[in-house]
């Protein structure tokens, strides 16, 4: 991925064409709102500048390509072109000529016009991103690279549209890691945040589950049955190999980890019942922070790692509970619904995504630290389980079964925009979203 | 269970009685064939020593095989017994998000304690399970839950602790995938596993 990274930054020369900050302090959208309209835009086919008839196909891939990828963000609404009053390819890409009420007609809030020269293998990617309303540009970008690079071209500068219309990037550079269930075993797999590029990272044929990504990005650690017993290994992901770090004789679970990638909390039957441990990943030590006779187990710190939520069933029932960092000060959060499992901490806010029962399934639910009622996130039919907030906290994956299906999906984290991101194995479980791997 | 002993029971004795039937016709016939011979002035030629010699060597052959199916039939009968009370005493069922040890549970533990006492040379495997509802991680737990409870009622009465092994399969290891009661009630169990000490 490192190496990926560089041969981009080298290979892309990127030039500003133009670069007007979105207007101090202006947010497109609003997207923590929970009534958030779906943003409309107008993505025109894009410019043929030489006209090199053999690339005529690339003008509307595009525009297509640029349209989809907006899209799967679920803040958009990509109008059909069918609609486009004019053609602005031919009129002219640049601020001058664009007929900015002939857009507005038509019910767009921004307009996407790009140009493309291609030379043998090379390409040359322009694209600008218009207010329609205040008649302006927002921002302008041109990419140079192999024409083998142009998805990538088109990934960056819906990067940057995100960041101009909502403050930030987007999760285009990110993954999800999941264990995939088949024939009575279990495997870690990732995808792309779009679904895209399914990669299946273990071939144990064992029963392997629950990873858990490092902050780094770099390492998966997981719970696997491979050598019997339920051990715990973290696997480098550029390597691709694995290494025990955890092994008792009894059951080990990973948890979270720590901020700096140096520490992990877990679970472990080691000294009786399952207690939450912090586990030093360098040299395999430690340190005990529960001590209760019950089940304690699925341990998560919060963002600034000076608290835990967990499970535990102490009370009689599997109930969230919250601790200080050092497992003082155990409070219990969830009273509703006698069965509260899965806690994940969003990554920017005081707020537990977890799931519970609800109309006599498991639905993922919310909840801030402080208290209060939960809200309900996931509405269909079916059960709906180990939510995993994306590194923004805008967005939340989780195992969705219906109708005898299991699939791994992503919705907003205001519960709409239900995709799916993995289907066709007998089950899925523990999504485990990614940091930044800043791939683009 | 009980009404298929003695079914299997009686089987064999009617397989050993044809057995024995079979078994007793041969030297009747022989006999015979003896008496028919006598009535001959010049006593048994030498082919008929021969053959009456060929004849007691099968007959001891056949006797000799006799015997040795009879031992393998009870050594079968016996590992088959053997086995089917292993069978009665391989789980334990628990009721939904517990790890409590009913009655009935218990009751198949103080057999299996008592096989364990008759049988020094006995380890066992407790393999903790869950139905699919819930969480997979917390089911792990409770998996380890149940197991530890078996493991703690068999040392309660005496068995060492150094004999029982335990481990946690959570719901990852369902016996049936149905979502109805009856099939989550079979995947709430403790599966033991016997192996004999070498």
């Amino acid at each position: 991925m490192r190496k990926n990274h560089i041969v981009l930054f080298f290979v892309f020369m990127l030039w500003l064409v133009a670069m007007v900050p979105a207007a101090e302090g202006k947010v497109y959208i609003n997207i923590d709102s929970p009534s958030t309209q779906k943003f409309p835009i107008a993505i025109t086919t894009f410019k043929n500048m030489n006209d090199a008839s053999a690339q005529e196909s690339l003008s509307p891939w595009f525009a297509d390509t640029l349209g989809k990828t907006l899209e799967i963000t679920g803040f958009f609404n990509i109008l059909d072109r069918k609609a486009f009053l004019v053609d602005q390819a031919k009129l002219g890409i640049a601020t001058e000529n664009i007929q900015f009420s002939a857009w507005s007609g038509i019910g767009a809030e921004s307009l996407v016009t790009g140009g493309f020269t291609v030379n043998g293998r090379d390409l040359t990617l322009e694209c600008r991103l218009f207010d329609v309303v205040q008649g302006k540009l927002i921002v302008g970008k041109r990419y140079t690279g192999k024409l083998e690079e142009r998805k990538e071209m088109i990934v960056r500068f819906a990067q940057e549209i995100l960041i101009a219309l909502t403050g930030e990037k987007g999760l285009f550079d990110t993954k999800i890691a999941f264990a995939g269930k088949s024939g009575g075993s279990s495997e870690i797999y990732y995808v792309n945040f779009d679904g895209t590029e399914p990669v299946k990272l273990t071939s144990y044929r064992s029963i392997t589950l629950s990873p858990k990504w490092s902050p780094d990005g770099k390492q998966l650690s997981f719970l696997s049955y491979k050598e019997g017993a339920p051990d715990l290994f973290v696997m480098d992901l550029n390597r691709r190999t694995a290494r025990k770090i955890l092994s008792t004789g009894r059951l080990n679970l990973p948890g979270t980890w720590s901020a700096d990638s140096k520490r992990m909390l877990v679970t472990s039957s080691k000294d009786g019942s399952e207690e939450v441990y912090i586990l030093n990943v360098a040299d395999g030590r430690l340190t005990r922070l529960t001590n209760d006779p019950a089940i304690d187990v699925s341990p998560t710190w919060s963002p600034d790692g000076k608290q835990i939520a967990f499970v535990s069933d102490r009370g009689g029932t599997p109930q969230i509970y919250l601790m200080d960092a050092s497992g003082a000060n155990v409070r219990r959060l969830t009273f509703e619904g006698g069965y509260n499992t899965s806690p994940a901490w969003h990554p920017r806010a005081n707020r537990v995504a977890y799931e519970g029962r609800a109309d006599g399934n498991f639905q993922v639910m919310t909840m801030e630290t402080e208290g209060g009622a939960p809200v309900r996130l996931t509405i269909n039919g079916g059960r709906n389980e180990n939510p995993a907030w994306s590194p923004d906290g805008r967005y939340i994956a989780f195992v969705s079964r219906m109708g005898g299906k299991s699939r791994v999906c992503v919705m907003n984290s205001n519960g709409t925009n239900v995709r799916v991101i993995h289907e066709g194995l007998d089950n899925y479980v523990s999504p485990t979203w990614s940091p930044h791997l800043n791939l683009y | 269970m009980k009404r298929y002993g003695s079914l299997l029971a009686l089987l064999m004795a009617l397989i050993f009685a044809i057995t024995l039937t079979n078994g007793c016709s041969t030297p009747k016939k022989a006999t015979k064939e003896e008496t028919t011979s006598a009535k001959q002035p010049a006593g048994p030629s030498d082919e008929e020593l021969a053959r009456q010699k060929a004849e007691q060597e099968a007959r001891d052959r056949s006797l000799r095989e006799q015997a040795i199916r009879d031992q393998e039939a009870r050594d079968r009968a016996a590992r088959d017994a053997e086995a089917a009370r292993l069978k009665d005493l391989s789980k334990i069922y628990f009721d939904f998000d517990r790890a409590e040890l009913s009655t009935e549970a218990r009751e198949i533990l103080n057999k299996v304690a008592e096989l364990l006492k008759a049988s020094p040379k006995k380890n066992i495997t407790i393999e903790g399970n869950c139905d699919d509802r819930g969480t997979n991680e917390y089911n792990l737990a409770l998996g380890q839950s149940r197991a530890d409870s078996a493991a703690r009622y068999l040392q309660s009465l005496g068995i060492d602790r150094k004999r029982i092994k335990t481990i946690s399969y959570g719901e990852e290891r369902p016996v049936c995938t149905e979502a109805t009661e009856a099939c989550w009630h079979k995947n709430r169990n403790a599966t033991f596993v016997y192996a004999e000490k070498k």
